[in-house]
């Protein structure tokens, strides 16, 4: 257990480091679970590398809902194509998973601490103020739930191409879309 | 065309994820009922023990109110170290002639396992002066038990407590004969009395009965079988009966109360089947009034 929560601090760490040398974003996003029927909000940043993001995040159901817990992990983001100004990218997310009203489910094994490990497909824009809607997969639970957020990149001027990418087009008023 | 496939491709993925979608964390955790230990339920509706105080030598007999008539005689009495007993000395009553108050008492008839046509329990009891007192050797009280349809070869038995669970056990050569009022008999212990015979031949078959439910913790559920035709009454312990006759007709009842004092039951007529049948159950809830109908029509 401690050492689980020592990656998560390496992560981050690290992920701060990384984010002192290159741009970064921030954002926020409203989640909804499907089979859960809950919602939730959620933080997160994100460190892109090319193609490929590192984003730590965080996500809270609050107690109104159906099922009360909160997320805590790190995704990695894949820009697969272009989709006219959008980018389609694919995500897989781990982290850990504090369930606070676990004893109220007739799920067997139900508990307080998990591990989760989540898939799924995403589409962003490509300016520096960048809305997101991701859908994803929960292995663990075997539940999906939609992300709809948006992320402001610091470090970023709309209509000028920044860092290395898969093959996009630069646009005026736009980020690259692989970034 | 080239972006066209790869998102084709992305919505063919994605779409994969609906394939084992599970709703299985909202399903909340059924309630279980819960019940607390019936005993004081049954103090507050058993048969009153009754008291007699003995001051003279009078022809007797003492007669309780439900018939039973006991011919007391200080000269049989001791105190347990073989003291004699001197005016006045008190005899307790407790009489138990219907199922119902047998269940309220919780005395099922079975001996060793072995279930018991009843004529009727009776609890006769002497004291002087705060200490119980005994018969002594070889001596006997007379008993006289009321029965409108008194039954041949009835035994008396004697009834021992261990754990709170009774077992009645034979004196050899101490019978109860029939009379015009029901059965009389010479006890040689105080305590609980029997009026009762093995209810079954030899060579019946017997089955066993489990009961479980999913909506209800039984634990402290009081479970009894009664036997109408044989006049018997069975107390399941740990939701498991003792063996039942096969072909006979059972009726089933339980009981138990919640800590808000409500009375659930469950109550079942049925036919003992020569496999053993477990009953998954769920009690409902009952007035006093009604719960008392049904032990009355047992």
């Amino acid at each position: 257990m401690v050492l689980k929560k020592y990656i998560f601090i390496a992560i981050f760490v690290i992920s701060s480091h990384f984010s002192i040398a290159q741009r970064f974003g921030i954002g926020a996003s409203a989640i909804y679970n499907f089979q859960t029927e809950s919602f939730a909000g959620g933080l997160r940043a994100e460190f892109p590398m090319g193609t490929f993001s590192i984003v730590p995040q965080i996500a809270y159901y609050p107690a109104f809902n159906k099922i009360n817990e909160y997320y805590l992990g790190v995704a990695m983001h894949q820009n697969l194509f272009p989709l006219s100004n959008w980018t389609v990218y694919a995500l897989v997310h781990g982290g850990y998973n504090g369930w606070s009203n676990y004893e109220t489910s007739n799920l067997e094994n139900a508990k307080y601490s998990n591990w989760d490990l989540e898939g799924g497909i995403g589409i962003k824009t490509n300016r520096c103020f960048r809305p997101f809607l991701e859908y994803r997969y929960n292995l663990k639970w075997k539940e999906t739930n939609l992300h709809f957020g948006f992320m402001y990149f610091f470090h970023c001027k709309n209509g000028k191409r920044f860092g290395s990418g898969g093959g996009g087009k630069s646009r005026s008023g736009h980020c690259n879309a692989y970034d | 065309m080239k972006t066209v496939i790869p998102f084709i491709a992305a919505i063919t993925f994605s779409s994969f994820f609906f394939v084992q979608c599970s709703k299985d964390r909202i399903e909340q955790k059924q309630q279980i009922n819960e019940y607390e230990p019936i005993n004081n339920y049954f103090d507050t509706k058993k048969q009153e023990e009754q008291e007699f105080v003995i001051d003279t030598n009078g022809q007797g007999p003492i007669i309780g109110n439900q018939g039973t008539k006991i011919w007391c005689d200080k000269s049989k009495l001791m105190y347990p170290n073989g003291d004699s007993v001197y005016y006045p000395y008190t005899v307790k009553l407790v009489e138990l002639y219907t199922p119902k108050d047998m269940i309220y008492y919780q005395m099922p008839t079975v001996a060793s396992g072995n279930l018991l046509t009843t004529g009727g329990e009776v609890r006769i009891r002497a004291f002087k002066n705060g200490q119980e007192l005994v018969l002594r050797p070889n001596k006997t009280w007379t008993v006289e038990m009321p029965n409108s349809t008194p039954l041949s070869g009835m035994n008396i038995y004697y009834g021992t407590i261990n754990s709170n669970i009774v077992n009645w056990i034979q004196n050899p050569n101490e019978f109860f004969t029939t009379t015009s009022y029901g059965y009389v008999g010479e006890i040689s212990r105080l305590g609980w009395i029997g009026c009762g015979k093995l209810a079954v031949l030899t060579g019946t078959s017997f089955s066993n009965f489990t009961f479980s439910s999913t909506t209800d913790n039984l634990q402290n559920v009081a479970i009894f079988m009664y036997y109408h035709n044989l006049k018997s009454l069975m107390q399941v312990y740990n939701q498991s009966s003792g063996n039942a006759p096969v072909g006979d007709t059972v009726k089933i009842v339980m009981m138990g109360i919640n800590s808000s004092q409500q009375l659930y039951y469950f109550y079942q007529k049925m036919p003992v089947s020569s496999t053993n049948t477990q009953l998954n159950i769920s009690l409902s809830p009952i007035t006093d009034a009604s719960m008392t109908a049904i032990l009355d029509s047992l």
